[in-house]
């Protein structure tokens, strides 16, 4: 399994190495920043995406690959409204960049503020990696999925995430829906850390932490026993995947394809530039971007957090963040009946 | 001892000429953002964390941890001189460090301030060395109720600190309900926004305490000019090392108040998301309860001073370990410190301490180096500190004006801030001269999101049960000892009730 | 008209604004549900329990305050009132300025003006100070440590590096 997933990874290595060497170099030396650039994060210092802008930005100082320095730029607030409309304001500058989370999705379609689909509102950049959920309980409680599915159809199971009606209470209700178990109350938190360690302490049950997160506390006190994935991944061989346990897989597996990493819900890490950006600077970015992708260093951050080695330059990562959006509004409007934004254009 | 060989295996890793050199330069890196209130620690580590992340992982982390505490020391100077608090845990050293200031003895309330951190965080890093894995199982075993019984004890120890009862509810009550401003916690739903975006990011107490104290104050004193003149007043002090001596004095006097505030601190910083904020004030509220002169507080008190920085210190050492150990990151600052140990490739937590013990041993001893030269460069400092409160007011005031603007624009990049320090600036004038006291309601601007969380999670947990604050072992005691600290007004008032004659040569407590 | 702006009126004029607050917040509150819900408070709850004390707290103060018979003005000397809009109205107009000129340029204006009105010191004075202020923040925040700050239009322009 692990071999097969490395030469994959080579392969899509090789081919990304070979692609970024032969298109982007006419449009390449077509613009220039003129000043230094405005990295607008949507976290505190601190925050997950704060923390990916921070590496981005050292990865890219350290090979000297900007002509001006990039500025990290805190707007937290809103979950994400602040940055998103911020971003917004300043159509056409391509001096700004805000780095991508799934927030940059779920706030727009609930809150009424200009961007409502980023895919179309903004300008998609480019997209570095997959975080991938997994579904993380106490070992002390149950160590498979059988355990915790006989458990969670008499009990109800309490889970615990990151914000309110944001990624993880989405993929938590999916599951309940999608495994048929009794209603999960949901408790919103903090953080990444806090997350993992309400469960980790035995405070709650459940929460779908990405395996940075979980890491510290692996295996005595957080143990996957579901990846949502198609296949398993290289850093928990033995944890069976969601197809294979056959949750959501019923009815055309519509929920299971949503559950999964490829299509439906994972944490995207990528790059978002205002709307009306021009060509030029659009490619100069992805230039950019996917050298940082290439270097070592974060090839290293990549497989050391267990995550998806996955590029997407600016118009693949549009036509994805379009089928994600559609796919979200489906999962909130129609599955959970949750209320979204009133000026709502369906699409 | 176990423990001690590996402590000096840390401390021939910092050793090291370079890897010591680069302590030195965290600590004064750190100083400096700390000067700048509003950036302090957190932004401070978050700025240089780039820098740090190619370096070799032991002179990064011990570079940072240096900023860290060069920033904690560098808080309580823009404090103390100018009342415009740098970080949330700078916020309860000012209700006496700067009357102290005003009445000439800033060198002696800053040195206090700088020996009382020095022990308190020695205290805690000993603490640290010998008994980590044991208490950051504490830091796991406390989820949202016991969150909840610590931050109403934070709440209790405020009860009765002064000013009229309606005045004091008013206060409390305005700063519990701007921290409710953004999201809803629980549903997600935009509250008190009005329909705006801008509103969406909250009240940040950033702004709201740097106008209300900061420029507040500044106007303050020009309103006063007339009669008092700081500049002058300061100029009749005596500037030198004496005032260390004094500072040494008074710590040894008040020993087991600090031990106490330094103990406190530290089991308050192991909790996740409570942290030096919350452990500040309450052990400056606990300190005035406990004090033989309760009046003297927030008029130049000097144990003021000295119970909150003890504590923060502390705290600031007990967030750092359960993010050591456990991987889970008790302040915002150890967040950023976790996302570095990340960055370098390794993972925090159990086996960090087996697969990587050069590494966080040097990071445990440069915790005790950090301190000893953030003490020695403060100390050192402290005269020419003072000498600023000198400056021409014609100078300063602008100078004092534009470092509150920057510190408010810089915690979360927003204009609405910089106006929020002018509209607070007044608001605060207008409450300081009517009697209306300040502190409670930064108080609960701070600890009031938190604490409206760690209910409502708790009460979901519970599925609506006030039940589950008295069933879990480690909560009951702790509420039972919140809702006694409520009721400490009352006792002490039937008290006296009942004994109205012999205690009437003390002054009366309120 | 300093003698008229007595403590007793602030404080009644103070109190009447916390309750229209309250008023505000209130209503606020019952919009977002009020209640204590099946799993605990409801959006609305902590706002609408809030409000209350502070309207509470304030009807408090405003008896009291309506009770009191001494009427002090609440500037006791007229230099208080005098001083105090000379260093607030400056403070007041840089803050402002903040919004159009960015921090560095209106910073070295603040500086310069205010060194020279207040402190009556000589030209080469003010200038320096108008000078050496912003380029220490400018060293400081832009080159050492890189956090940004409000700019002046000609920045996106490219005609200033402020």
């Amino acid at each position: 399994m692990k071999r097969i997933g490395q030469s994959v990874f080579y392969a899509g290595l090789a081919a990304g190495v070979a692609f970024g060497a032969t298109l982007p170099f006419a449009a390449q030396a077509d613009w220039e920043p003129q000043r230094p650039i405005e990295f607008v994060i949507q976290t505190s210092p601190g925050g997950g995406s704060d923390t990916y802008a921070r590496l981005w930005i050292s990865i890219i100082d350290k090979h000297d690959l900007s002509p001006v320095p990039i500025t990290p730029v805190n707007m937290p607030g809103g979950a994400g409204a602040v940055a998103m409309t911020h971003l917004y304001n300043q159509e056409g500058d391509p001096h700004f960049i805000t780095p991508t989370l799934n927030s940059l999705i779920t706030t727009p379609l609930q809150q009424e503020i200009p961007v409502m689909y980023p895919s179309e509102d903004l300008t998609p950049i480019a997209k570095m990696v997959m975080d991938p959920f997994l579904l993380w309980v106490h070992p002390d409680n149950w160590e498979t999925w059988e355990e915790f599915h006989a458990d969670c159809q008499e009990n109800r199971m309490t889970g615990v995430g990151t914000g309110a009606r944001q990624e993880d209470e989405i993929q938590l209700a999916l599951l309940q829906v999608a495994a048929n178990c009794e209603s999960f109350r949901y408790v919103p938190s903090a953080g990444g850390g806090d997350v993992a360690s309400a469960v980790a302490g035995q405070h709650q049950d459940m929460n779908v932490n990405q395996p940075a997160e979980a890491m510290p506390h692996y295996p005595e006190r957080l143990w996957p026993i579901v990846a949502f994935a198609e296949e398993r991944f290289d850093a928990y061989p033995d944890v069976p995947t969601h197809y294979e346990l056959e949750i959501g897989t019923d009815n055309d597996g519509r929920y299971a394809e949503l559950l999964s990493l490829e299509h439906g819900v994972h944490q995207m890490r990528g790059l978002i530039g205002p709307p009306n950006m021009a060509p030029e600077a659009v490619a100069w970015y992805e230039d950019l971007f996917r050298k940082v992708w290439e270097t070592e260093e974060w090839q290293e951050f990549i497989e050391r957090n267990a995550m998806t080695p996955i590029f997407m330059g600016s118009d693949e990562y549009r036509e994805w963040l379009a089928t994600f959006e559609d796919n979200h509004v489906d999962l909130m409007t129609e599955v959970f009946e949750w209320e979204l934004r009133s000026d709502l254009r369906r699409r | 001892m176990e423990a001690l060989d590996l402590l000096a295996t840390g401390f021939a890793q910092i050793a090291d000429p370079t890897r010591f050199g680069f302590v030195i330069l965290g600590v004064v890196l750190g100083l400096l953002v700390g000067v700048i209130p509003g950036v302090g620690g957190t932004t401070g580590v978050a700025i240089l964390l780039p820098v740090t992340v190619f370096l070799e992982p032991i002179s990064a982390i011990v570079m940072l941890a240096g900023i860290y505490w060069g920033a904690m020391y560098g808080g309580l100077i823009t404090s103390i001189l100018f009342a415009v608090p740098g970080n949330p845990w700078s916020v309860a050293v000012m209700f006496d460090g700067r009357p102290m200031a005003m009445q000439g003895k800033a060198a002696l309330a800053m040195s206090a301030g700088f020996v009382v951190s020095f022990v308190g965080a020695l205290i805690a890093a000993l603490l640290f060395t010998f008994f980590a894995l044991p208490f950051a199982e504490i830091a796991l075993s406390f989820g949202p109720p016991e969150m909840f019984a610590v931050l109403l004890i934070a709440f209790g120890t405020f009860v009765g600190l002064g000013g009229s009862p309606g005045k004091a509810a008013v206060m409390i009550a305005a700063g519990f309900l701007l921290s409710t401003v953004g999201f809803d916690v629980v549903t997600g739903q935009p509250r008190l926004t009005f329909g705006t975006i801008t509103l969406m990011q909250g009240f940040h107490f950033v702004p709201i305490t740097i106008g209300l104290f900061g420029v507040g104050e500044v106007l303050f004193n020009a309103s006063e000019r007339y009669k008092v003149k700081i500049e002058e007043m300061t100029r009749a002090a005596r500037l030198g090392f004496h005032d260390v001596f004094e500072a040494v004095r008074a710590m040894v006097k008040n020993i087991w108040m600090i031990i106490f505030s330094a103990l406190l601190g530290f089991f308050t910083g192991l909790l996740p998301g409570a942290g030096a904020t919350p452990a500040s004030f309450m052990s400056y509220g606990i300190a005035q309860k406990m004090s033989r002169h309760p009046e003297k507080f927030g008029k130049g008190a000097i144990e003021g001073v000295m119970a909150p920085e003890a504590a923060n210190n502390a705290a600031g050492t007990g967030s750092i370990l359960p993010m050591l150990v456990l991987g889970i990151p008790g302040s915002p600052t150890a967040a950023i410190l976790m996302a570095g140990i990340f960055m370098w490739g390794f993972i925090p937590g159990p086996r960090l301490f087996v697969d990587q013990p050069e590494f966080v041993w040097g990071f445990i001893a440069s915790l005790y180096v950090a301190n000893v030269a953030a003490v020695a460069i403060c100390l050192t400092a402290t005269p020419l500190l003072a000498m600023m409160l000198r400056t021409p007011y014609a100078l300063l005031a602008p100078i004092i004006i534009i470092l509150c603007i920057v510190g408010a624009y810089a915690i979360q990049n927003s204009l609405l801030d910089v106006w929020l320090v002018l509209i607070f600036g007044i608001i605060g004038f207008v409450l300081r001269k009517l009697a209306f006291p300040l502190a409670p309601l930064v108080v609960a601007l701070v600890l009031g999101a938190s604490t409206e969380q760690a209910l409502r999670q708790s009460l979901i947990m519970s599925d609506g049960s006030m039940a589950i604050f008295f069933e879990r072992s480690i909560s009951m005691p702790l509420m039972v000892a919140a809702l006694l600290l409520f009721m400490l007004p009352l006792f002490q008032r039937l008290y006296r009730m009942l004994r109205p004659r012999r205690d009437g040569d003390q002054a009366p407590a309120e | 008209m300093r003698e008229q702006i007595t403590v007793k009126r602030v404080e009644i004029v103070v109190c009447l604004l916390f309750i229209a607050l309250a008023g505000r917040v209130i209503w606020e509150g019952v919009r977002l549900g009020p209640a204590w819900g099946e799993t605990g408070p409801q959006p609305g709850f902590f706002p609408f329990a809030l409000a209350l004390v502070l309207l509470a707290g304030a009807l408090g103060a405003l008896i009291s305050a309506a009770r009191q018979r001494d009427s002090e003005p609440f500037f006791a000397a007229p230099e208080e009132w005098i001083d105090l809009l000379k260093v607030g109205i400056p403070s007041g107009i840089a803050i402002g300025l903040i919004s159009w000129l960015g921090l560095y340029i209106t910073s070295g204006l603040y500086v310069a003006f205010f060194v020279a009105w207040y402190g009556r010191y000589p030209w080469y004075l003010w200038l320096l100070a108008g000078v050496v202020v912003p380029v220490v923040l400018y060293a400081l925040l832009r080159y050492g440590f890189n956090i940004s700050m409000p700019m002046s239009p000609w920045y996106r322009q490219g005609i200033l590096p402020v």
